[in-house]
């Protein structure tokens, strides 16, 4: 493992040094992976999405002025790209409902299938909305730290504790009203 | 439930967050002691907490290999005009087609060149018999 500090490592990545953005993908993937997720609620999207952004960061880092910041450099471009995903998303899924309704309802059943087969928390973290879902994904993903999660939100540490206390309290409430939704149908 | 259980249930959430300082946290403790109902919500929060630690454990035993995907496709950019100009020619001299070319033109040339130098040891040959009855 390369032991420079970041700073080295993003000077001598910028000079093309693959050794050292090897280095600074292994201490940044979890968190650009952590921020896709948290954004697109889909672990599949999130790896293409934080690969996609490590790569993206390869080629452009050449445009990154001060070394110190790759973190919120590589997060940025990470953002950006889930954005990007949810707005193709959005237009397929319109064009989508313009056809027949027959094949909506079809899709509809296939995805109610695919969604029944997840953990039911994955599930209902989903269904957070992402000012909560994402502070919330972050905590899990990095070893539990609010304070950190303050600084890579760019919020108040207050803020960060309040939006996960709210993520944890909404997230009881989804579980349990799907858990009596269960015993109904039961 | 009465008014201040909701407060406590803040509490509770930021207990588990690991957010709640020391002192509320020993009121929160005599609380629950004395009421069944946030008690059994505590235990829900940790069930959800221990339920959702799983799932993203999970998604993380996953991360290593996306990491070493990333790192590999970066070994095989490049980036700087001399590895470019470099990868155009490898990529150009590694094609079938070129190499075959390649052998033909080599093939072509010695079967050329042969053909010369054989006529040049014919004439060196009559030159050498001329020179031998001329001795005669």
């Amino acid at each position: 493992m390369d032991e420079r500090s970041e700073h080295k490592l993003v000077s001598a990545a910028k000079r093309g040094d693959k050794q050292a953005y090897a280095s600074l993908v292994k201490k940044y993937y979890k968190q650009v992976f952590a921020a896709c997720y948290g954004i697109l609620a889909n672990a599949d999207d999130a790896e293409d999405i934080a690969q996609d952004a490590m790569l993206t960061g390869y080629l452009k880092i050449g445009s990154l002025l001060k070394t110190g910041h790759f973190a919120g450099w590589i997060l940025h471009i990470a953002r950006n790209l889930c954005i990007d995903l949810l707005r193709r998303k959005k237009h397929v899924k319109s064009i989508l409902s313009e056809h027949t309704s027959e094949n909506n309802r079809k899709a509809s059943d296939e995805q109610s299938s695919v969604n029944a087969a997840e953990p039911d928390v994955s599930r209902q973290i989903r269904k957070l909305p992402l000012e909560l879902r994402l502070p919330l994904v972050m905590y899990y993903f990095d070893n539990k730290n609010a304070k950190a999660i303050a600084e890579q939100l760019n919020i108040s540490h207050s803020s960060a504790c309040s939006r996960l206390r709210e993520a944890r309290k909404q997230l009881h409430i989804l579980l349990n009203v799907e858990g009596r939704n269960n015993e109904q149908k039961l | 439930m009465n008014k201040s259980c909701e407060n406590y249930r803040d509490w509770i959430a930021d207990s588990l967050n690991g957010t709640l300082p020391d002192e509320p946290a020993g009121q929160l403790a005599d609380h629950i002691r004395s009421c069944p109902q946030c008690a059994k919500y505590e235990t829900s929060l940790r069930h959800e907490d221990d339920l959702a630690t799983a799932v993203f454990q999970n998604l993380e035993s996953d991360l290593d290999r996306q990491q070493q995907e990333v790192i590999k496709a970066v070994e095989y950019f490049r980036t700087s005009p001399a590895e470019k100009i470099a990868s155009i020619i490898t990529d150009f001299i590694n094609k079938p087609v070129i190499k075959f070319a390649f052998a033909a033109a080599v093939i072509v040339l010695v079967t050329v060149n042969s053909m010369k130098v054989m006529g040049w040891l014919y004439e060196l040959q009559k030159f050498m018999d001329c020179a031998a009855i001329t001795v005669k």
